[in-house]
């Protein structure tokens, strides 16, 4: 029997390591090249902080496909994991999304990707207007009066 | 850039502007036009982002009312991929499918689908079926009404009609389109310079009387009509590959003619000049005179009087009249009949037919032809020989045994003189029992896939209450049906059509069209086929 499981350890920007199965790693794409190219127990990943790695690890070892003792393998059946990502995004303030979306897509991990993604359309378009956008994302106007006056007719016809 | 040491103030300038181009496109794509227009309104960087072309062409595809193919030739001729998705969501979206009306009896099927840069609105006409039954090539239709598309992607409402001689072309005002609508009216809009008190417009007209309604539009389209000729008249949708020049032509001698009215051929586009052409300068109170009706005031009473004389006084404080076009949303057009709007006959208003989403096991929904006999076309020799039938089938639960039913809602036949009411059912079959009636005639070998056990209409007590005998409905293939009366034997044979592909494909036979005031709805009760008769084409002068 192989119960034995390879494990590997990351290492993040500040120095911060986790140690994870290697199928958990192989959720990334960019990883598991690099599993593959350079067979070493430690990788640094100089482009993510310790904090974010977190977040990254955790994800990935819910939605790795979970060996079980009978030898099945099964992920975590559709709906719990989908209760989880609910969950997980839910928890999370805009900031650590944004950093998740870049570390996704530097890892190339699509479905952390798309999640957060889908996380940043939630947020926008739980907004009624321009005004509450900004206030909930933080932007500042650049715009003139004018200019506002003028791009608000200009899209007028999407509003109800 | 390092992940997760973005400075404390990133927020001022927003994340998604230093996303790599492939990822804000997905975040784009999971956002509506309303959060895209939004976004822009924020600041100018995120304008630049949500105002690009590639963000609109996503949501043009999203829209889905046209091919992804139509898209890319309809860019042609508009300013942007954001005004092309204006129209699709604003116009083509809440418009298409199948619109009716009760009068005349015989059938008043308008079909809403997408020309060439343009919505069309086809009026499918009662007719009868060739010596080879449901042929596609066969379907006759009028042209209705037109919304062409303009660079920006607003809105260019035509009129169809003709003046008893030529086709012409009435323009008007698109006045709004709400989402979910499911009324659309022919208005005349009384237009003040400058001060548009937009609340009480709609009301205005509303309110007037049918007669002084129908009055108002024969002048106002008096006023507008422009004579056409082919390829105006026609050519309203593509229909080969070599067509879009033409179309494009043809579109834009529209636009021309929207702006600038009969002096359209001399001038371009581009020139301001004589713009408002609609809405026209027009006498109303002359008018008012005129249609003094004498029935009327025998029979009303003071107040009716008062009211009418109100409701004509606060149209008349204006002095230039348009067309207008609008199409709402009402809560209570619930269905008298199964399947059928409740419709109110003093208004010009076509109304949509409900259209259930195609769920689950609702394969056979949607619009179908049908004939009676069998095989299919063979003449018959009584009152409803080789007429053409046009059934919406949808699908009901059924209380008793928590089964579905499948039911055929006729909404146009194609008999000389109208049987039975639109919206009655032509059959109801319960899809969960199996019919065990074999199929009375040689079928050629035919195997069935299914049979189902219900009922079929026939005569009752009159034109409105119609009875119902046992039946089967036989699916013979997935778009070929035939129903049978079990006690007469009778063959229903159903088709499906997909009417949108007949007339892009240029299998029907254009009819022209009748005069503006009867164009749009008819609003004289009749039994017989108005829309092929010669002498209707003269306008109608009704008493009240």
């Amino acid at each position: 029997m192989e119960n034995e499981k390879k494990m590997i350890t990351l290492k993040s920007s500040d120095d911060v390591t986790f140690e994870v199965e290697e199928a958990v790693v192989l959720e990334s794409q960019f990883l598991s090249h690099l599993v593959q190219d350079c067979p070493a127990p430690e990788h640094k990943i100089k482009e993510v902080t310790g904090k974010i790695l977190s977040k990254v690890v955790e994800y990935c070892e819910k939605h790795v496909v979970v060996v079980v003792d009978g030898g099945d393998s099964s992920s975590s059946s559709g709906d719990d994991l989908k209760k989880w990502d609910d969950k997980f995004i839910k928890e999370m303030d805009l900031s650590t999304v944004y950093d998740l979306i870049a570390a996704a897509n530097y890892l190339n991990i699509q479905a952390l990707l798309d999640l957060m993604c889908q996380r940043v359309a939630d947020v926008i378009t739980a907004c009624k207007d321009h005004k509450e956008i900004r206030e909930t994302l933080g932007i500042v106007s650049d715009y003139t009066a004018e200019e506002e006056a003028e791009v608000l007719k200009e899209n007028e016809w999407a509003f109800d | 850039m390092m992940v997760g040491e973005f400075k404390s103030e990133y927020s001022s300038d927003f994340f998604i502007l230093s996303l790599p181009a492939d990822i804000t496109v997905v975040i784009f794509r999971l956002l509506s036009p309303t959060d895209i227009c939004n976004l822009s309104c924020c600041c100018k960087s995120l304008c630049d982002i949500a105002n690009s072309e590639n963000v609109w062409l996503d949501q043009c595809e999203i829209a889905q009312v046209i091919p992804l193919s139509e898209i890319v030739q309809w860019r042609t001729g508009v300013s942007s991929y954001k005004a092309l998705c204006r129209f699709l969501v604003e116009v083509m979206k809440p418009l298409v499918g199948v619109w009716v009306h009760q009068e005349p009896e015989l059938g008043n099927v308008v079909y809403v689908m997408p020309g060439f840069l343009s919505v069309v609105g086809c009026r499918i006409i009662p007719q009868k079926v060739g010596p080879l039954g449901i042929q596609e090539g066969r379907i006759m239709w009028s042209p209705v009404f037109e919304i062409i598309c303009g660079f920006d992607g607003s809105t260019k409402f035509f009129l169809n009609g003709s003046d008893g001689k030529d086709s012409c072309l009435y323009p008007g005002l698109v006045t709004g389109i709400e989402k979910s609508c499911n009324v659309l009216s022919l208005e005349v809009e009384p237009r003040r310079e400058k001060t548009n008190s937009e609340a009480s417009r709609n009301v205005l007209f509303s309110k007037l009387s049918c007669t002084d309604k129908k009055n108002l539009v024969e002048l106002v389209t008096n006023h507008v009509g422009l004579h056409v000729s082919e390829p105006l008249s026609v050519k309203l949708f593509p229909t080969a590959r070599e067509d879009e020049g033409m179309l494009l032509d043809r579109r834009t001698m529209l636009l021309k003619m929207h702006k600038f009215g009969e002096n359209w051929k001399h001038m371009n586009l581009e020139e301001n000049g004589l713009c408002c052409y609609n809405p026209k300068h027009v006498d109303i109170n002359e008018m008012w005179e005129k249609n003094h009706g004498a029935y009327f005031e025998y029979i009303a009473t003071e107040e009716e009087r008062e009211i009418r004389y109100l409701n004509r006084q606060a149209f008349s404080t204006s002095d230039t009249f348009g067309l207008s076009l609008n199409a709402s949303y009402t809560a209570d057009v619930c269905s008298r009949i199964r399947g059928w709007p409740n419709m109110n006959g003093e208004n010009f208003s076509l109304y949509k037919l409900p259209v259930k989403n195609s769920m689950n096991d609702q394969e056979h929904a949607g619009l179908w032809g049908g004939t009676f006999g069998w095989p299919p076309g063979r003449c018959n020799e009584d009152a409803t020989g080789n007429a053409f039938y046009l059934l919406m089938l949808s699908y009901q639960e059924f209380k008793k045994n928590n089964g579905k039913r499948l039911i055929g809602t006729k909404i146009l036949e194609g008999t000389d003189y109208v049987n039975r009411p639109n919206g009655t059912p032509m059959f109801v079959v319960d899809i969960d029992s199996p019919s065990l009636e074999p199929f009375p005639f040689d079928a050629d070998g035919i195997d069935f896939e299914h049979s189902y056990k219900g009922e079929g209409i026939t005569d009752g007590y009159g034109f409105r209450c119609p009875d119902f005998k046992p039946g089967s409905l036989y699916v013979i293939s997935d778009d070929h049906f035939a129903f049978v009366w079990h006690g007469t034997k009778d063959v229903f044979t159903l088709k499906r059509v997909n009417i949108e592909e007949i007339l892009k494909k240029g299998l029907g036979m254009c009819v022209p069209p009748l005069p503006p005031t009867n164009n749009f709805t008819y609003m004289g009760r009749s039994y017989t086929n108005v829309f092929t008769e010669p002498w209707l084409c003269h306008s109608s002068s009704d008493s009240e």
